[in-house]
């Protein structure tokens, strides 16, 4: 795209602040577009909760979810029983799961991609597993890891690792044949060409799993939780549940879909960080 | 026919071998439904230290193969084929490779692609930035001494070209090998690149061997000039290029032995593929 900019087109610095501010323009217009559709879906949920008289235990109004989200979120960092040490025990076990599925996951997507018969031998068991709905494991999980915080973290592991090997695995072998034949005219070793190109050219991939991972680990740590730890957001809501606060279930829901936009967001910026050559690339 | 020896000195030829010497080499290459495809066969091609050689040939003529051969990327099906006077048999270090495409890796500064062969062939690898200083002055001398922290997508087609041709420099390697290296930029640019080209050439003397499908691009840079068949490759004819140095597209393309020449090797690539030459 900014391709020949060093070059020639001498135009271009006249040119881009007037489409800069077209941009910017435009990007304000999304914006204001996303506000107004987020306020009129709460203007209908609040219209068919007053139309229709549907009592709070079955869909409470967006005001009564707001006050159980502020009563949640307005204690002490850590109070007994506000939506902070749930959120916390939650977040952290995801996280080591995502860490650990993650690592897993690209160390044998890298493995599958470099050594043909570890791929002849783990791809059938990889897609298997991957066809499986894997929350089903769970339960057997807790047997195996108890109640506690190893059932968590293997789920959100669990979850988190296929879509790293299956994007890491794709991304090796789609690796452009000429950068490829680049490193063997320059006699690299095996290593070399898995760490300068393979790797690398992976990477948009990888970050495309990333994301991904880092949603299902949450799901999984939230699976583990509902079949009976003692701490978390999903012990939150399956309490929330047992005396019909329906209001503090979606309170918490919103708080996980506020976190979802965040570790997506977080996502997306490191991966313009890292790879800001990708989609720019021309040969 | 491919004696190559109009650049000869006089000098002893005996102690002096020459640096690509190619003895009746074929290359049959098996497609994945079985199927054996000749690529080139019994190619004879002597090329002297210093030499700038150009292939011209019909597409999928095999030329794109001999240079994998002489690269070491493949190796010949039967026949011998020598680098410096060893059998290839492998990537060497005194051969520089330039693809079609720059191949630049976009995660690299221009610096840093540069720099990648260096960085291979040294001990540690981790450690880059040892030879910047060298990296910085051959990027100076193909005139991108300003661009070494940018990305390839920074550049122009024409400027990342000339960052791979650095590249393949950079190991300071006897060969410099080309495959189409300009097919892929627009025709101004492409002119301006072969001034380009044959100033590094004239001022690193490498010995040149590059491929292309343009009967002026090959005319224009070598001082041979060898004329393929279309598949299996065979070589035609050798042309010796007579014309002076530096040679400019202002002058060099309308001289009369520069016609001649271009016009005769078109003849013999109408002749040999009725359809294919352009």
């Amino acid at each position: 795209m900014s391709a020949g900019k060093a070059e020639e087109l001498p135009l271009a610095p006249e040119v881009e602040p007037a489409l800069g501010g077209m941009r910017i323009a435009a990007g304000v217009g999304r914006m204001a577009l996303t506000l107004a559709s987020l306020v009129a879906l709460l203007a209908l949920w609040w219209l068919c909760v007053t139309w229709f008289k549907l009592p709070p235990y079955i869909l409470p109004s967006p005001l009564r979810v707001a006050n159980a989200l502020w009563s949640g979120l307005a204690v002490p960092l850590d109070s007994q029983v506000g939506f902070y040490l749930p959120l916390a025990s939650t977040l952290v076990n995801s996280a080591i799961g995502f860490v650990i599925g993650a690592v897993l996951g690209i160390a044998l997507g890298s493995l599958m991609a470099e050594f043909r018969p570890i791929e002849t031998i783990v791809m059938p068991y990889a897609f298997a597993l991957q066809a499986l709905p894997k929350v089903a494991i769970a339960p057997l999980i807790v047997i195996w890891c108890g109640f506690g915080d190893g059932s968590k973290i293997t789920m959100a592991a669990l979850l988190a690792f296929f879509p790293l090997m299956v994007n890491t695995f794709t991304g090796i072998r789609t690796t452009d044949p000429e950068r490829l034949a680049l490193m063997r005219a320059l006699a690299a070793t095996r290593l070399e060409t898995y760490r300068f190109v393979k790797l690398p050219s992976a990477a948009p991939y990888i970050f495309a799993g990333l994301d991904m991972g880092m949603v299902y680990a949450l799901l999984g740590t939230l699976v583990a939780e509902f079949l009976g730890a003692q701490s978390g957001i999903g012990v939150a809501i399956t309490q929330a549940q047992a005396v019909s606060d329906v209001a503090s279930v979606f309170a918490a829901l919103v708080l996980l879909g506020l976190i979802g936009i965040g570790l997506h967001l977080t996502i997306s910026a490191v991966e313009h960080r890292v790879i800001h050559w990708a989609g720019r690339h021309k040969n | 026919m491919s004696q190559g020896a109009n650049k000869a000195t006089g000098e002893d030829k005996i102690a002096q071998q020459p640096l690509i010497a190619a003895t009746g080499i074929s290359k049959v290459y098996r497609t994945v439904s079985g199927a054996r495809v000749e690529a080139i066969a019994g190619i004879d091609l002597v090329i002297d230290d210093g030499d700038f050689v150009c292939i011209v040939g019909p597409s999928g003529c095999g030329k794109s193969s001999l240079l994998r051969l002489v690269a070491g990327l493949d190796t010949v099906t039967s026949g011998r084929l020598t680098l410096a006077g060893a059998p290839v048999r492998g990537p060497s270090r005194e051969v520089g490779m330039v693809f079609q495409n720059a191949t630049l890796l976009p995660w690299m500064t221009v610096l840093e692609n540069v720099g990648l062969p260096l960085r291979l062939a040294s001990a540690d690898p981790d450690k880059a930035g040892d030879d910047d200083g060298l990296v910085r002055e051959l990027l100076g001398v193909v005139g991108l001494g300003g661009f070494s922290d940018k990305y390839p997508y920074e550049l122009s087609g024409g400027m990342q070209q000339r960052a791979a041709i650095c590249r393949a420099l950079v190991r300071d390697p006897k060969v410099l090998l080309m495959d189409e290296p300009f097919g892929a930029l627009d025709a101004l640019t492409r002119e301006r690149m072969n001034v380009e080209l044959q100033r590094i050439w004239q001022a690193s003397r490498k010995t040149v061997l590059l491929i292309t499908h343009s009967i002026a691009e090959a005319v224009f840079l070598g001082d041979r000039v060898v004329v393929m068949s279309p598949r299996p490759g065979r070589i035609l004819q050798d042309f010796p290029v007579e014309l002076e140095r530096p040679r400019n597209f202002a002058e060099t393309t309308g001289h009369p032995e520069y016609l001649q020449l271009t016009r005769e090797i078109r003849a013999l690539l109408d002749e040999s593929s009725g359809e294919e030459a352009q």
